[in-house]
């Protein structure tokens, strides 16, 4: 059939040529032979290579990515379309396009997960090969010539793009991946104009994965990018194949839901519209959308963003590329969270009135009687706690007022009574989350990093594959997607292995690149000083820190407890909340409020009614993260900031313009106006988090602390989370997590 | 070197901003190798922050009551005058008390 | 005298149409009357083709075609037999709306605004979020 097609296809001009010229000269036809092709020997001459174009810029790689070469010797070179390019050995064919710029269409492959080679949409012809090759799979060897815009190869895409169509649903008007699907970018680019299939299309029954994945499995195209992402980043064996030829579908075998908490990423990584966002179903186009680069603070991971925002509304949240935090995923939580945003905000401030009932009243009224109790009060009976969402800025400017009203109490939720803020070694995670990568044992100390850090449980994932790492877990029972022996569940465990007598210490002390994880929940504890004395002892005797590798870590809960512990929110004393008359609460909901006596003033300064507004005096409506500019530091004080995608609501403000107005209305007023003036006086205390998209990393280690003298108590470590879904005030306002926390949480 | 102990009574914070690599930061560096402990175990209340950040000039800050910060420049500065700079700021605090 | 003015004879000394259609429903058989008056007349003996059927408005002083409802068009203009009470019948009862003449050029109050516009008596609230409600506990 191509022969006859390719035969019609030589006739047609051929016979314009007759009808044009004169009738009677169609038995004559002009000669068409060159001296060339006369000589045998000059044919022998073209065979040899063609020199590279040298008029043709010269080639980049594509999205101007980086070639990192392991060893530098052992480059091969390979031609890509004539152009020689050098890359490292190992690498495929796929890769080396990459490298000189050519973009190969393909479905199947993705450069995180391992190769399938299922889709042959990337098939390239290589010189002296019978037929053409996968490129993503086949390595590429020294001197291969690769050719990808000869007619062989632009014909084997049109034909596997007429075949992955001939069984697609023509479903593009109403499927939510117009506008951005792979498919119809590649038919428009690589497929041919027309297809040809007269036959009947089959059909697939829709599988339920829960309430997060909307799948139409019609339009499924059988990449498996979704069955090996949940094999091998998410650790889940949910997803196979099932059945053979066009009787294929993807499925979980039983009616099971996908309860993983990176189950949202097969969203993204599904290249048709099989796999989609639930929540987003029918609700926007791609192209009505405005994007906002921005950090994630649900957790303590900062992991990037883009908001994308139609108008005052965020409609979704998609990843971004970052190699060292989150690679190209993003957890549950953090995407899903957005339809918080909209419920429950706090939009005007509010005094309550006698009778108990919160009234509507100015900003001006508001911050009037605010100052005037402020100034009501003794210094030492004001007290602040900085919420789980509040930013570096923010922080700054409660810390700055309350110093200048002569109260030393603040402190941020979740660092506990008497924190240490002093070594920044002590509360960051030292090995960064890309360094982790190197690691060859862990040993985790009270921490569930698979519902505190999704994406710092990843990489540990990642690490245990790639490098067969060893875990250790000490805590209560957890399920990890890796193979972890589960060593004890309290201090004394820890005990056992600084004293040498556990076992795991010699795994611990033989590794190469040991790392400790030491959980953010141990903060709340009373003896937290002498646990993390035995944590440094262990880290001593094991050698986890040395001037090359710093192995011990602190996994922090909070996407503000890095910031706050950098800035010195340290509390003069433990308790000063239970003889507090004055108290601002700047978003803190996790505050345990019975410990507010009952003629205390609190002031609340938030974006949504959570828990601590029904013991608020005074509501002041603030900006959520994704109406603001506020630099986030994460647990491994990567410092980075979030922008603006929607307007404020109603009547809120930034936090620390607030917090401004209020000194000014109090008499104190704070010396800056502006965010450049707020980031120069952070620059003095702080300077780390001004240096935005850096990693400064805490030169300073443990050794520098006296010993801790106090008791250890042997109560056993606690699940600090219990529902991953709903842990602050946006996602405890959010109906998609309420579904998720109802619905998928193991029971 | 009894005003070591009474640091806690002058200070309500004492920040030292240094660089991880720079020369202009070594003496600081050594300065808060030796002597942290030591500040630390006789001042155990008083938050003494050290933050460590690239390309940052190493400054000795001090912040008293009612939000009065003092900051001192340590470029350039052997130990003894870093301790003598330290010993000035309590000073200044202790004449802000009066 | 009052029902004569009410009956538009007055109107007919300005308006000629009127005077017209007053000499024509003479002779003339009542149909039917609408739900806002409008006068439905049928004469088939002696009449011209295609004037056998006409509408007297209800007032007469600012009539225009467009206040014929729906059910009367069909017989006024020749479509159907049936008349506007049997054609009401068929009306929908969960969706069909009431008739409205044309209010092209008469006021920024009658003509359509959308669900957003200034003008739209039931302006809908486009907040895209909700304010906090305390939870009666």
């Amino acid at each position: 059939m191509g022969l006859g097609l390719l035969a019609s296809k030589a006739m047609r001009p051929a016979s314009r040529i007759f009808n044009s010229q004169n009738p009677r000269n169609f038995l004559f036809r002009t000669i068409v032979s060159k001296p060339e092709l006369q000589k045998p020997e000059t044919s022998a001459a073209q065979a040899q290579p063609d020199p590279p174009p040298v008029d043709l810029p010269p080639r980049t790689p594509v999205a101007g990515a980086r070639v990192h070469f392991p060893n530098p010797d052992d480059a091969i070179e390979v031609f890509v379309d004539g152009y020689p390019v050098k890359i490292p050995k190992g690498m495929t064919v796929l890769q080396a396009c990459e490298v000189a710029g050519v973009d190969i269409p393909r479905f199947c492959y993705h450069s995180r997960l391992s190769i399938a080679g299922n889709c042959r949409m990337c098939l390239v012809e290589v010189e002296k090969s019978p037929k053409p090759v996968a490129s993503c799979a086949m390595p590429a060897l020294p001197g291969m010539k690769i050719k990808t815009d000869t007619p062989v190869a632009k014909k084997a895409r049109e034909g596997v793009m007429e075949f992955l169509l001939m069984n697609h649903p023509l479903d593009c008007p109403i499927c939510d991946q117009g506008g951005e699907c792979d498919l119809q970018d590649q038919s428009m680019a690589f497929g041919s104009d027309r297809g040809r299939f007269t036959e009947m299309k089959r059909s697939v029954v829709d599988k339920n994965l829960g309430p997060l994945v909307k799948t139409v499995m019609t339009r499924c195209i059988q990449c498996t990018r979704c069955v090996r992402f949940a094999t091998e980043v998410a650790g889940v064996q949910d997803l196979g194949m099932l059945g053979r030829g066009s009787g294929e579908e993807i499925g979980t075998y039983v009616e099971k839901l996908m309860t993983s908490e990176l189950s949202g990423n097969v969203i993204d990584i599904c290249p048709v519209g099989a796999l989609t966002s639930k929540p987003f179903a029918f609700k926007a186009r791609n192209w009505e959308l405005k994007g906002t680069e921005s950090i994630d603070v649900t957790d303590a991971v900062g992991s990037n963003i883009r908001i994308d925002s139609r108008g005052p509304e965020v409609m979704r949240i998609v990843p971004r590329l970052n190699e060292d935090i989150n690679e190209e995923w993003i957890s549950d939580k953090t995407r899903f969270c957005y339809d918080g945003l909209k419920r429950q905000r706090l939009n005007d401030p509010m005094i309550r009135g006698a009778d108990g009932r919160f009234k509507v009243v100015s900003w001006r009224d508001a911050l009037a009687v605010v100052a005037e109790v402020a100034h009501q009060v003794k210094p030492e009976e004001i007290v602040g706690v900085a919420g789980k969402l509040s930013d570096a800025e923010s922080m700054m400017a409660l810390k700055d007022f309350l110093n200048r009203m002569g109260s030393n109490n603040i402190w941020c939720e979740g660092t506990g009574m008497n924190p240490n803020a002093d070594l920044r070694s002590g509360y960051l995670m030292n090995t960064s989350i890309a360094g982790l990568e190197k690691a060859d044992v862990f040993l985790l100390v009270g921490t569930q990093p698979r519902v505190e850090a999704a994406m710092v449980n990843a990489r540990i994932r990642k690490t245990v594959r790639a490098n067969q790492a060893k875990v250790g877990y000490i805590g209560p029972e957890t399920d990890l997607n890796y193979d972890h022996q589960h060593l004890g569940t309290g201090p004394q465990t820890l005990l056992e292995i600084a004293e040498r007598r556990h076992p795991f210490y010699s795994t611990l002390a033989n590794a190469k690149h040991p790392v400790i994880i030491v959980g953010a929940g141990l903060f709340e504890r009373e003896d937290k000083d002498t646990i993390f004395s035995t944590v440094e002892t262990i880290a001593e005797n094991a050698k986890v820190v040395r001037p090359d590798w710093n192995g011990l870590n602190v996994l922090l809960l909070n996407a503000a407890q890095a910031a706050a512990l950098d800035l010195g929110l340290v509390p003069e004393s433990g308790n000063s909340i239970e003889s507090a008359k004055f108290v601002y609460l700047m978003g803190a909901d996790d505050v345990n409020l019975d410990k507010i006596p009952g003629d205390a003033f609190v002031v609340y300064q938030g974006h949504h009614g959570d828990r601590s507004v029904y013991r608020a005096n005074v509501i002041f409506p603030a900006a959520a993260f994704s109406e603001k500019e506020g630099i986030y530091e994460n647990t491994e004080g990567y410092a980075q900031q979030t922008f603006p995608a929607v307007p404020t609501v109603g009547d809120a403000r930034d936090d620390w313009k607030i917090i401004r107005a209020l000194s000014e209305v109090a008499g104190i007023k704070l010396p800056y106006d502006s965010l450049g003036a707020i980031r120069a006086r952070i620059r003095t205390v702080a300077p780390n988090l001004v240096h935005l998209d850096e990693r400064e990393p805490a030169t300073f280690t443990a050794s520098l602390k006296p010993a801790s003298s106090q008791k250890i108590t042997l109560t056993p470590f606690e699940n600090v989370v219990e529902n991953f879904y709903m842990t602050d005030s946006i996602t405890r306002a959010s109906k998609i997590m309420a579904q998720c926390s109802a619905l998928l949480t193991k029971k | 070197m009894a005003w070591r102990g009474c640091l806690s009574h002058n200070f309500k914070e004492l920040r030292i901003l240094l660089c991880q690599s720079s020369p202009a930061s070594l003496t600081t560096r050594t300065f808060v190798e030796k002597n942290y402990k030591d500040l630390n175990t006789l001042n155990p209340k008083l938050p003494i922050l050290i933050r460590e950040c690239s390309g940052v000039e190493p400054q000795l800050w001090a912040r008293y009551d009612m939000g009065v910060e003092r900051d001192v420049r340590l470029e350039g500065l052997t130990e003894e005058q870093i301790c003598k700079a330290l010993e000035d700021l309590v000073k200044i605090g202790e004449s802000l008390k009066a | 005298m009052a029902e004569l003015k009410e009956e538009g004879y007055l109107r007919c000394l300005p308006d000629g149409n009127l005077l017209q259609t007053k000499i024509h429903n003479i002779g003339a058989r009542l149909v039917g009357v609408d739900k806002f008056g409008n006068k439905y007349y049928e004469k088939l003996e002696g009449v011209q083709y295609g004037r056998h059927r006409w509408v007297e408005y209800a007032e007469k002083s600012r009539y225009n075609a467009s206040q014929v409802p729906a059910e009367w068009h069909g017989w006024l203009h020749f479509i159907t037999d049936h008349t506007g009470d049997e054609l009401l019948l068929l009306k929908p009862k969960r969706y069909g709306l009431d008739h409205k003449q044309n209010f092209s050029g008469e006021g920024d109050a009658f003509i359509y605004h959308s669900k957003g516009h200034a003008l739209n008596p039931g302006q809908r609230d486009w907040t895209r979020y909700q304010p906090w409600q305390p939870t009666k506990a």
